[in-house]
Formats: structure tokens, sequence, C-alpha cells
């Protein structure tokens, strides 16, 4: 915070406790009540609604990567594993999709663990690898295991969500309800991330070996970042199931996570910006029909602008900082 | 569905053999053409894989849109081939000159100043997992979706050979990939600028010491991985349906092959090329061709676990 | 008889051909402060690293509190009372000063995941005694001024006190500190010896490594001697001082027998 000059009135201090964090926090739930209204489409709330979706699976991305530095290409596969176990237990089973939602995101998240406990050792770029060799063999099985998911056809006449009497498949019923959830969630990481587990989280991904000798132990709160961002994800794809009503493997591509990581990212991995881009990356190429191929093209050219920017400004600080070691 | 005809078309159908009545030479024609069949496919796993360990060894980062620059090589061959109507190999000529300029031009535009501003290793990786996104976007933005085809640039006819009908693409890959590796080779061991890489890749800062312009030396094996890449591309392209996506499945086996090979070996990685090629090969002919892919993953996977250091390592630990 | 709080019994570490440590005996006294000295190479962070548990040692046994402790993970080790700091300064880059000593204390305060989000259970009552502890530490290194700076902003000198400070939050018995006086000029040098008695004056075993033999002679109870890998001498610092071996592995054996 700039210290004002003596004698000069700032009005930078007054505007700063204007916009504070809680004040953002209710403009932006005033701004997302009235959305709906502003986009005056049904299509238009429903492709929101599949933003804020993936605006879960982003979140989860945050903590995994953004917290605790673990680059993972696979979550698609959560979100994949998600929508199907919610998927084939309320068409097959019967199974309440309420239900669904609470079991479908710990299976997930128990696939998550599986994935977590060997890749605890894993640096870098083997980690990216085995997230995206996890994810490619999920795929397969998925697309090969017809008779359990359907495969190229995928499974449909998913039954919906039904809340008092209301069908929450309906874009605007199913937007009011996900976006509590999605500011619970974003809550809850901001309260996790000011947590001790949070911190660990902070130090793990700052410097392992310093984390584990001040005594955090590495290795479960890698595997407990896999499984929270595992179960966001699978969450996400039981809501996006109980949505639509059918879901099938090209859904779940590559492409999928590369994007969710790019959306992260350009959130500065930020509990709450990331997911925000999340949605509005989603929404965007729909409202910009002309320009609904490019987009992608467009966003990866900027994170890599952006990549650049930040790499340079972090390099001009540890120079400043240098110059004042060698001074001090 | 990225690689249709390699294996299908050089190997007969299970049933032309009655189960009870197998000759010794068809065995022998079995095996001939699953070995040539699974070392092609394998050196086109192996060059790029060639190509990220160089990279890794000489630069520290790992390019994880290898596959995608695989992808681009394609396309451009598509362009010259195919679009412009020039002969095969001046197109294949000029695509590994593109190739090399895209290499220096990314190589210059981004690489270079992410390692003046020392960049952290995540955001590295980041990096080149956005250049993938991107050149898969290009790609779409410029060709469509739609899958394109290079017809058989190599010919129909397959050759005889010891009995086994084998692809003449099948042997215009082993050799010219072969050739390349062992030109790579003796380059690294015998010329000056071999041995100033050779440098780098081990001690950057005693390199630069010694008076060799590392940023220069990372800058030149960038381009040379992806001239490699490119040659495995053109090989790989006759056999594939172009599609934006198609350097995905292509990237993560080379990934795979460095990893089973020993992570930071050359020899290693093309080992590891090719043991994943036949290894796929075989999985596709008495498991499942559907479930090829998830096979070669799974033993990425399982050497991530059980033998991260994979076969040949040449990794030192860490010192604290 | 004074309590041993550390025996560290024939510890030998091999890295491929080399040599390490060879067959290393320390008995750390507590409420002492020990120091390790010894030429470049002779295995004194080797030591430390063996001791906080980051290397596996191939033969030997360390004893914490008669407790054996040879081959536990750093985290375990940390939680039974040994902290470290290291010789290059490792601070926590995304964090703030605060957070950092704050995850000092990780292994004492105890809430989960959902704790940790929904305010509920453990983690209330653990929250409070974090900030106390942060601010009671912040206090006794007078720090208090910097706690919510960024680490790497600050100068070394203080840095180094935040790593300490960072140590001392996991409520060690025995602080072990890696060259904590390098890099540092004479005015804050005995400043930290000072800050060193105090930690001491707390009941706090100190161990360390220093070169710095002004800084050694301030605080050393006693002194252990190591040469590549091999304990050559022990005691305080007139003993070490005199000791011909000590001499001849500093400054060779001409020196020494010209001494």
């Amino acid at each position: 915070m700039r210290i004002p000059a003596p004698g000069s009135s700032r009005p930078t201090r007054n505007w700063r406790r204007l916009l504070g964090p809680k004040q953002l926090a209710l403009l932006g739930a005033v701004f997302a009540m009235v959305l709906p209204l502003i986009l005056n489409s049904d299509y238009l709330i429903l492709v929101t609604d599949m933003g804020a979706v993936v605006a879960f699976i982003v979140l989860g991305l945050v903590v995994l990567a953004g917290f605790t530095g673990l680059v993972s290409l696979g979550q698609v596969a959560f979100y994949s594993i998600g929508s199907y176990v919610a998927a084939i237990v309320t068409t097959r089973l019967g199974l309440s999709p309420w239900f669904m939602l609470l079991i479908a995101p710990t299976v997930a998240a128990a696939f998550g663990v599986l994935v977590g406990i060997p890749a605890f050792n894993l640096r870098g770029p083997f980690l990216v690898i085995i997230t995206i060799g996890f994810a490619e063999i999920i795929r397969i099985l998925v697309i090969n295991l017809e008779h359990l998911t359907g495969g190229p056809f995928g499974i449909s006449r998913i039954p919906s969500l039904k809340l008092a009497g209301l069908d929450l498949a309906r874009p605007l019923f199913f937007y009011y309800f996900i976006i509590v959830l999605l500011a619970l969630a974003m809550y809850g990481a901001i309260r996790l991330r000011k947590s001790r587990v949070g911190r660990a989280l902070i130090a793990i991904r700052d410097d392992e070996l310093t984390a584990e000798v001040m005594g955090v132990n590495v290795k479960y709160y890698k595997i407990m970042s896999f499984a929270l961002s595992a179960f966001l994800a699978g969450f996400a794809g039981a809501l996006y199931a109980f949505l639509t009503g059918y879901i099938g493997p090209d859904l779940y591509t590559f492409n999928e996570s590369a994007s969710y990581l790019c959306m992260s990212v350009l959130g500065g991995f930020s509990a709450v910006v990331s997911p925000l881009v999340g949605v509005l990356l989603t929404l965007l190429p729909e409202l910009l029909r002309s320009l609904k191929d490019y987009y992608m093209l467009f966003f990866s050219f900027i994170l890599m602008v952006l990549v650049l920017f930040a790499a340079w400004r972090e390099h001009k600080a540890a120079s400043s900082d240098s110059d004042k070691e060698m001074g001090a | 569905m990225l690689w249709p005809s390699a294996t299908r078309k050089e190997v007969p159908d299970r049933t032309s053999f009655a189960c009870d009545e197998i000759e010794e030479g068809s065995v022998m024609e079995l095996f001939l053409q699953v070995v040539a069949g699974g070392t092609a496919i394998g050196l086109l796993y192996a060059l790029p894989a060639l190509a990220i360990v160089l990279l890794w060894n000489t630069a520290g980062f790992f390019n994880l849109a290898q596959g995608d620059f695989v992808a681009l090589t394609s396309y451009f061959l598509y362009f010259f081939y195919i679009m412009m109507h020039m002969p095969f190999v001046l197109a294949a000529v000029l695509t590994i000159l593109c190739l090399g300029a895209v290499g220096f031009i990314v190589d210059k535009a981004l690489f270079h100043p992410l390692r003046r501003f020392n960049c952290n290793p995540l955001l590295m990786l980041i990096v080149t997992i956005a250049l993938s996104v991107f050149l898969k976007n290009l790609i779409r933005a410029i060709w469509g979706t739609k899958p394109l085809s290079l017809g058989n640039v190599f010919g129909e006819t397959p050759l005889n050979f010891f009995h086994a009908h084998i692809m003449p693409h099948t042997f215009w890959t082993v050799g010219l990939s072969l050739l390349l590796i062992v030109g790579l080779y003796i380059l690294s061991q015998k010329s000056l600028l071999g041995v100033a890489m050779r440098a780098a890749a081990e001690s950057r800062e005693v390199a630069q010491l010694m008076g060799v312009k590392s940023n220069f030396i990372i800058s030149l094996s960038f381009v040379i991985s992806l001239m490699i890449t490119a040659v495995a591309g053109i090989l790989a392209t006759p056999i594939l349906f172009l599609i934006p996506e198609m350097g995905d499945s292509l990237g993560l086996k080379a990934f795979a092959a460095t990893i089973i090979g020993g992570f930071g070996n050359p020899l290693g990685a093309v080992v590891g090329g090719i043991l994943l090629g036949i290894v796929e090969t075989l999985a596709g002919i008495y498991l499942s061709s559907s479930y090829k892919d998830a096979i070669a993953f799974g033993i990425l996977i399982a050497f991530l676990l059980f033998k991260p250091k994979g076969l040949f390592s040449l990794k030192i630990s860490e010192k604290v | 008889m004074a309590k041993v709080t550390l025996e560290v019994k024939a510890i030998s570490k091999r890295f491929g051909g080399v040599l390490a440590l060879n067959q290393v005996d320390v008995s750390i006294l507590e409420n002492s402060r020990h120091v390790i000295i010894g030429p470049n190479g002779s295995g004194k962070s080797t030591l430390i690293n063996v001791l906080s548990g980051v290397y596996t040692p191939e033969g030997g046994d360390v004893f914490f509190l008669g407790e054996k402790i040879t081959g536990l993970p750093p985290y375990r080790i940390t939680a039974k009372g040994i902290a470290r700091t290291f010789q290059n300064i490792r601070p926590f880059r995304g964090m703030s000063v605060w957070e950092n000593i704050a995850l000092g204390l990780h292994c004492r305060t105890h809430y989960g995941l959902f704790e940790a989000i929904s305010h509920l259970g453990r983690e209330p009552v653990e929250s409070k005694k974090i900030d106390s502890k942060v601010t009671e530490l912040a206090e006794f290194f007078e720090i208090g001024n910097l706690l919510s700076a960024n680490m790497q902003s600050l100068p070394y000198g203080k840095q180094r006190i935040i790593e300490i400070a960072r140590a001392l939050a996991s409520e060690p018995k025995l602080l072990l500190l890696d060259e904590p006086a390098a890099g540092m000029n004479t005015a804050e040098a005995q400043a930290l010896a000072q800050t060193i008695k105090r930690i001491s004056a707390l009941g706090v075993t100190v161990a360390l490594i220093e070169h710095n033999m002004e800084f050694v002679k301030e605080i050393a109870d006693i002194i252990t001697v190591l040469d590549s890998g091999e304990k050559i001498a022990e005691g305080s610092f007139l003993d070490v001082q005199s000791n011909r071996r000590v001499v001849e592995a500093y400054l060779g054996k001409r020196v020494a027998a010209n001494a």
C-alpha cells in the first residue's frame, strides 16, 4: 500500500476501502443475480451453466496446480468418471440424483487418490505425463466398455435434479442452484488457502524438501490435493450429467484438460478469478459467434504473452532484490 | 484411429492360419512382420523422443508441444505436396526447412526471453502447454478439422523380405531413421559442434566458461530437435489421417519412449521408442487393437511407478 | 551427569564412491551449545542431513532422547522435536513472513481439511494458538514489523533470523543450524550469537555448523571437529584450537609441524 506524500490528500485510500474484498463480493453477487436478465436467452443461460460446471473443475486445478504445484493435464478423467458414475447409477439402478451428487465425486476422489499415490514422487513433466496417460486410459476404457458406458453412443435420458417441485434441468433454475454452490466452493477454497492446510500446500509447491523438514507430511498432502481436485471435477461431471441429461465420450478429451489448465493460469491460479475465467471462456465463444473457432487460439497466445510478462516481472523483482542485498 | 494402416496392411489376418496347422514359415513371417512393423512405428516414436531428450539435456526443459510440431510437419507436408503439387522430395525438404524456421521463431520469441528471465520450471511447462494448444488451434484455423490424407507415397505393393510381406514404407522409415540417428551420433561425438552441445548438456556454467556460447547452443538444439521431429513427421504422415489433434497420441508415446529408455539418455530414447512400437504392435495383434493405446500408456505408467529411471538411466541423484 | 539429547553412533554415509561420513560418533548434551567445525567437504552438512532425516545413513544409528530415529522421514523427526535450517536460505516465496513462521507450527497444531474450510471443530482454537505463537516469536526475534513482508524483499541477515524463527516455531528440543552466520558482518554475527544464547536460555539444545571462529568461540560449549568424514577432535574451544590434528586439517601438515 502506498504511503501518501505528506500534504497531499489521496483519494486512493478511500476508494480502496470502497472496493475491499467484501464489497467486491457483494458487487459480484448482485451481478450474478441479474446476469440471466442481461443474457435474456435460455440458450445463453444454459451455456453459462456449463461454464459454471467447468468452473468447478478449474477450481480443483487451482488447488492442485496453483496451491500445491502439481500440474495435471488429466482432470478431464475425473470429470468423466463423475459424469459416468452419476449417469450409470441413476439410469441403471434408479438411485436418486441427489444421492449421486455426493457419491459420484467421492468415486472420482478415490481415483484421485489412486493417481496421487504413485504420482507424489514425480516431478514436473513426469507428473504431467502420467496424468495425460491416465486420462487417455480412462477415455479408452469408456469408449470400449460399451455395455457399461454405452461406448461411442454415450448415456441418455439421465434424470434431472428436482428441488421443491422445480426441475433443475431448466437452465434458469439450474443457474441459481449452481452459482450458490460455486460461491460456496470458492469461499471454501479461500478458507483453505488461509488455513494451516493451505500453508502446507503452498510450502510443498515452493520448496518441497524444506516443507518436509518443517514437519509437513508431503505425501499425505499431495494425495489429498489430488483427491480434492478430483472430487471437484467429479462433482462437476455429475452436475453436467443432471443438467443436460446426456453424456458421451467426445465431451471428455485431452483438449478439455488443456483448456482447464489455460483457464487456471489465465486467472492467476486465484480461487475466485480462475473459475470465473472458466465461465467467461465458456460463454464468450457463444457470445462472439463469429470468433467461436478462434477463441482458444487467441487465449493460448495471450497466455504465452502473460507468462512472458510474469517471468519478466519476477526477474526484475529478483534483480532489484539482489541489488538490495549487495547494499545491505 | 490415428494409426490405422501400418499394422493392418502388413500383418495378415489371424484367421488365415488354422490353429492346428501353423507351419514354421508362417510364424517366421509373422515374427518378421511384427518386428519390422513395430520397429518402424517405434522409430516414429523414437525420433521425437530423441528430440525431447536432446532439448532436455541442453536446455533443461521439457517440450510438451513436441507432438504438435509433428502435426505441424504433417500439415506443412500436405501443403507442399498436395496443395502445391510439388514432388515429394522437394516438399519434404521444404517442410524440414520450414520447421527449422518455426523453431527459430519460437525460440527467439518465447524460449530465449524466458531463459533470460530465469523463468521457473513450472511456468516453463505451462508455456509449452500453451504453445501446444496454440499450435493445434492454428492448424485448425488454417486447415480445418476435416481429416486429410497424403495418399500412399511410398508405394502400395508389399515387398518380399525373407518370405514376409513388408510395405516399402517400413523400409523407408527404418532406413532413413537409422541413417539420421547414426548421423546425429557421429555429429555429437566427432564434430566440434557436437562436443560443444554435449558440454553444454553436462554443465552449462562450465561450458560457458570454456567459451561455448550457451544461448546459441540451446537455440540450435531447439532447431535441431525440431528438424529431427520433422523427419519423423514426414515419415509418419503417409500412414496417418491428418487431424489437428494428431500430435497428442504421438507426443505422449514419444514421452513414454524417453521414460522407458531412461530419461536423459538419447540411446535409451531410441531403444525405448522401438520397444514401445514392437510391444504396441504385438498387443494390437494378440490382445485388441482398440486397447492398443491403453496398453502403451499402461506400460508408461508402470515404468513411471516401478522403474522411473527407465532401462538405461543416466541421471545422478541430487545433492542437498 | 548431563542428559544426552542426541546420540549419534557410528554413522556412515556414502555417495556413490565417496564416503562422506565414516563411523562418526557424537553425543549432544541437553541444553548445550554444540558446534561442529571442519574444513570444506568434511561432511558437516551431510551429518546434519542425516540427523534431520534428509539422508538415510548406510551404517550406524541416531538416538533422540533415547529413541531411535534412524531412517525416519524428516517430517516425523521434526514432530519428535528436532528442527533445522539450511545453509542456503530457503524461504517459501509464495507466503509472507507471518505465514512462513506459521508453517513452522504445522506439526504442533492439528486440524484437517473439513475443519479448515468450515471454521468448525478444532480450527478456531488452533488458529488462535498459531496467532499468539507467531506473535510471541516475532517479539523474541524483534521482527514484528516485518510480518507482512515477502521474505525475498528483506535483507539477508533478516532472512536468516526469520528462518531460525520458523524452525523454532515447531517447538523443538534440538535446533540444528547450518552455517547461520554465513555472509554476516561482525555486528550481525555478534547479534546472532546473543540470539542463540537467548534460545539456549529457553531450554533448547542448539547444535550448529560454523566457519566463523570468533562466532564459534563466543557461543560454543563443546566443539566437534570433522575432517574428511571422520571425527578428529572434540572438546572446548581451547582444547580444539591447540589440537595438532585440527591444525593439520585446516592448514596442512607443514604448518602444523612448524606451529
